[in-house]
C-alpha cells in the first residue's frame, strides 16, 4: 500500500525519479501483466497531467532558447521595445542624454567628416537662408553691398498700361509664383500706394523689400520689368536690368504700343537671351543707341578724367624732381622709372654732398611712392672737388668704400686716390 | 494666349466674392481685399479657338465709407457689375460704378449679374435696372448657392471682349 506523508517540495527531477521507483517496486511486487497495466493507467491517472504540461514546458524552454540563440532574433526582439525603452528611460533617469552624448557626437563627427555634401544638403535649407541673412546685415549700409551674394529667382515684363504679363523667366524653379497674380498685386499695391497718399505724378514703385527677398520694378514707358531677388545684389544689377528694360523696348516698340491683351509677339521675347546678349557685347550692334547707358558714359568720362589730371601732375612732380637732383652737387642719377604706383631711383652719391635725407627733401621725393637706391662714388664737380680740397687740408676726408660698382647693366667709375 | 483683365463691380455684400470663388481656378490670397481693397483670382478658359486667360479683380464693394479706387480698375477690358436681387439700393451703386467707369476709361464692355436669385427678390428699381441691362453686353441671372449662370455670366464677359468681338 502507499503510504501517505505531508506534502513536501522538492526537486521536480527527484519527483519523477521517486515515481519511477516507486512504480518499478509496484511492478517488482507485482509482475503479472494485468497488474501492470493497472498500474500503467493508474499512473497516467496520477501522473499523466503532470507529465504533459512538463513535457509543454520543456518544449517550450527548447524554443526560447533556440530563439535567444539566433542573433537576428534578439536584434529584432530589442528593435520592437528600443523607443519605448528609451522614451521610459528618458522619463525616469534624465543622465541618459549624457549617457548617449558621446556617441551621438562621434557619430555627427563622423558624418560630417566623411559625407560633409550629404550633411550641407541636410542643413541647406536652415544654413542658406541664415547665412545669406547674416551676410546681408553685415553688407548693409556699407558702399554698395558689392560681392555679397544674391539669387535672382524670376524675372517679370509687364506691360505698363494693362498690368498684363508680357513674357516671364523663371530661374528659380522652385521659387517660381504666377506671374499674371504677381504682376496684378504689384499693380493693386501701386493704385493702393498712389491713391492713399494722394501722389498724383507717382510713376510707380521702384522696389518692394522683405527680409532678404527684394522685387526690384524697373519702369519703361510701355513696359515695366520687374525682378524678384533674393539676397542683397549689387547697384550694377539694377542698372543692368534697366539696360534690358530699354533694349526691349527698342525692340518691340511697335508690339509694346498695340498690344491689346495677345501676348503671341511676344512669345519669342526671351529677358534671359537678351541679358546674354548685353552681357557679351552683342547688343552694342544692334540699334541706334550705344549699348552703354549715359550713366555709365558720364562715370567712365569722369574716371578717364581723373586718371588724366593726375598722370599729367605726377609728370610734372616728377620732372620737378629730375631737375632738383640734376642741380645737386655730387649727385647722379644713373637710373629711374616712373611708374602708376610705385617709382625707382638709382642714384650716386659722393660723401661730401648733402646728406641722404636733404638730398631726397629738396627733390620732393615721396619715400612712400618712390624707391631710392643710393650708390658711393667720388664725384668730379668743381663744388666737390673744393669741398674735397678743404677737407683734404684738414686732414678729415673718407674715400668711398667702393668707387666702382655695377649697378644693373651701369658701370660706374670713379676716382679712388 | 490672350490675357485679360476683369473687374467685379458692385455694392457692399452683393456676393462678388462668392461668385468668382464659383468661377476661378486659383486665388492669390483671402488676405489682400481687407488690407488693399481687392483679391485678384485667375482662370484660364478657351474660347472660339482662343485660350484667354482672365485675371479677375475682385474689388471691395463700394459704399459710403469705401469709394472703389480708380486706378484699380486700370486698363481693364471687361467688367461684371453685380446687382443682389435682395438689396434694392445695390442697383443705385451699381450705375453709379458704371458712370464712374465710363467717365474714366471710355466705353467698356460689361455684363449685369444679378446675385442670388435662389432668394426672393425685394423691391423693384425697375427703371434703373432697365438702364444697366441697356447698355450690357449680356443680362445673367446668378446663384453662386446652386452655380446657375455663374459660368455664363464669365464667359458673356469673355466673349465680348475678344478681339475679334470687338472689330465686328
Amino acid at each position: 500500500m502507499f503510504q501517505t506523508s505531508k506534502p513536501r517540495i522538492v526537486p521536480r527531477s527527484v519527483q519523477l525519479r521517486s515515481i519511477s521507483s516507486a512504480s518499478d517496486n509496484v511492478q517488482a511486487l507485482k509482475p503479472s501483466t494485468s497488474n501492470a497495466d493497472e498500474l500503467s493507467i493508474l499512473r497516467n491517472m496520477l501522473l499523466g497531467p503532470m507529465l504533459e504540461r512538463e513535457l509543454a514546458t520543456d518544449v517550450r524552454l527548447r524554443e526560447m532558447q533556440e530563439h535567444i540563440d539566433l542573433l537576428e532574433n534578439r536584434t529584432s526582439d530589442y528593435s520592437k521595445v528600443l523607443a519605448t525603452s528609451i522614451r521610459r528611460l528618458h522619463s525616469q533617469d534624465k543622465n541618459l542624454n549624457a549617457e548617449l552624448e558621446p556617441e551621438v557626437t562621434s557619430g555627427l563627427y563622423n558624418c560630417f567628416k566623411n559625407q560633409p555634401e550629404r550633411m550641407a544638403d541636410a542643413l541647406y535649407p536652415i544654413l542658406g537662408p541664415a547665412v545669406r541673412k547674416l551676410i546681408a546685415s553685415l553688407f548693409q549700409g556699407s558702399v554698395d553691398g558689392k560681392g555679397t551674394p544674391y539669387e535672382v529667382e524670376q524675372i517679370f515684363l509687364i506691360h505698363k498700361d494693362t498690368s498684363v504679363v508680357l513674357s516671364q523667366c523663371v530661374l528659380c524653379a522652385d521659387a517660381a509664383r504666377d506671374a499674371d497674380l504677381v504682376s496684378g498685386m504689384l499693380d493693386a499695391i501701386r493704385s493702393f500706394v498712389q491713391e492713399a497718399f494722394s501722389l498724383p505724378e507717382f510713376d510707380g514703385m521702384n522696389s518692394i523689400q522683405l527680409g532678404d527677398l527684394s522685387i526690384w520694378v524697373e519702369w519703361g514707358p510701355k513696359a515695366i520689368l520687374a525682378v524678384v531677388v533674393r539676397g542683397m545684389p549689387d547697384k550694377d544689377l539694377q542698372d543692368h536690368y534697366a539696360e534690358v528694360l530699354r533694349l526691349i523696348h527698342e525692340r518691340y516698340e511697335a508690339e509694346l504700343e498695340a498690344f491689346d491683351g495677345n501676348s503671341e509677339a511676344f512669345d519669342t521675347l526671351d529677358v534671359s537671351s537678351i541679358e546674354t546678349e548685353l552681357v557679351d557685347g552683342g547688343a552694342k550692334k544692334i540699334g541706334s543707341k550705344p549699348a552703354i547707358s549715359i550713366r555709365h558714359i558720364i562715370a567712365a568720362a569722369i574716371v578717364f578724367m581723373v586718371m588724366t589730371a593726375n598722370s599729367v601732375s605726377d609728370k610734372r612732380a616728377w620732372n620737378y624732381t629730375l631737375t632738383a637732383l640734376a642741380n645737386e652737387p655730387g649727385i647722379v642719377v644713373i637710373e629711374q622709372d616712373r611708374g602708376w604706383r610705385q617709382s625707382t631711383l638709382s642714384i650716386l652719391r659722393d660723401p661730401l654732398a648733402a646728406s641722404e635725407k636733404t638730398v631726397l627733401r629738396r627733390a620732393k621725393i615721396d619715400q612712400e611712392h618712390a624707391t631710392v637706391r643710393w650708390f658711393q662714388f667720388q664725384s668730379q664737380d668743381a663744388e666737390i672737388q673744393k669741398r674735397r680740397h678743404e677737407v683734404e687740408q684738414s686732414g678729415r676726408y673718407v674715400y668711398p668704400t667702393s668707387s666702382i660698382s655695377r649697378i644693373d647693366n651701369i658701370l660706374v667709375e670713379g676716382i679712388n686716390p | 494666349m490672350i490675357t485679360k483683365k476683369v473687374c467685379l463691380l458692385g455694392s457692399v455684400c452683393v456676393g462678388k466674392t462668392s461668385l468668382v470663388r464659383r468661377f476661378v481656378d486659383s486665388c492669390f490670397s483671402e488676405k489682400y481685399q481687407s488690407t488693399i481693397g481687392v483679391k485678384l483670382h485667375k482662370k484660364s478658359i478657351s474660347l472660339d479657338n482662343d485660350d484667354l486667360s482672365l485675371i479677375l479683380w475682385d474689388i471691395q464693394g463700394e459704399d459710403r465709407f469705401d469709394k472703389v479706387l480708380v486706378s484699380f480698375l486700370k486698363g481693364l477690358s471687361g467688367y461684371i457689375l453685380v446687382i443682389d436681387v435682395t438689396q434694392p439700393k445695390s442697383a443705385t451703386v451699381a450705375l453709379e460704378l458704371r458712370a464712374r467707369v465710363q467717365n474714366n476709361f471710355g466705353p467698356i464692355p460689361y455684363v449685369l449679374a444679378y446675385s442670388k436669385c435662389d432668394l426672393p427678390a425685394h423691391g423693384d428699381n425697375a427703371d434703373l435696372k432697365a438702364e444697366l441691362e441697356s447698355g450690357a453686353c449680356g443680362v445673367i441671372r446668378t446663384s453662386s448657392l446652386t452655380g446657375d449662370g455663374v459660368d455664363d455670366a464669365f464667359l458673356c464677359i469673355a466673349t465680348n471682349m475678344l478681339p475679334s468681338k470687338k472689330s465686328a
